[in-house]
């Protein structure tokens, strides 16, 4: 019988991994809200930018 | 973010709640420079997105004090306060019995706070790699101390 593990990766590697993803995310939703809020001549505003970066966290 | 990835690595994705769990014991001196290479690397990749596939508006949203209505002594202070809402609140959950499930919304939450109440004063970035990134490609380093 072939003994299988559950994931090949080390506990750093997940952490680099998951740490990259979940900035990645978060900065893109953050920084993006507000350029796309800039380029409608700040049209839509905190709540927007609020609305953007708040689900990434939930 | 914080329920996909919150049970592997305590989901940070901010060196400043990094350093915050490094001093209050949760990681490992040694685990440090892990999470602040990937937290910055990937702050960085993401303004370089938002630069080509979106724009460059707005410094790429650097953050900007308002220095027009506010003494540095208040921005500052500001940014400290919303940087530790978000790690008090963070702290929080992960210690209160029962609010682990709870804690996406109780983060979001907090950041929607300190977005609408103090980002008109310090720009509420909360993060340094968020403030690093866009502040380095769209060269506005001139509050980058600040955050």
């Amino acid at each position: 019988m072939l003994k299988t593990s559950n994931s090949r990766l080390t506990s750093s590697q997940k952490v680099f991994l998951a740490e990259l993803a979940g900035t990645f995310v978060v900065v893109l939703f953050a920084t993006g809200s507000v350029v796309i809020d800039a380029k409608m001549g700040w049209a839509l505003g905190l709540s927007f930018v609020a609305a953007c970066l708040s689900p990434e966290w939930r | 973010m914080v329920y996909a990835f919150g049970k592997v690595l305590m989901a940070h994705f901010n060196p400043a709640l990094t350093l915050g769990f490094l001093v209050s014991g949760h990681i490992k001196k040694s685990q440090v420079p892990v999470y602040l290479g990937a937290e910055i690397a990937n702050a960085l990749l993401a303004s370089l997105f938002v630069m080509y596939f979106v724009g460059a508006e707005a410094n790429l949203s650097a953050n900007a004090p308002n220095y027009s209505f506010f003494p540095l002594p208040v921005i500052f202070g500001v940014e400290v306060l919303v940087t530790a809402f978000l790690m008090a609140v963070i702290f929080a959950v992960v210690y209160t019995k029962g609010l682990k499930g709870l804690s996406g919304v109780a983060i979001g939450g907090m950041v929607d706070l300190d977005i609408f109440f103090f980002s008109f004063i310090s720009g509420a970035s909360m993060s340094p790699a968020r403030s690093l990134a866009p502040t380095l490609l769209s060269d506005a380093m001139g509050d980058l101390w600040l955050y």
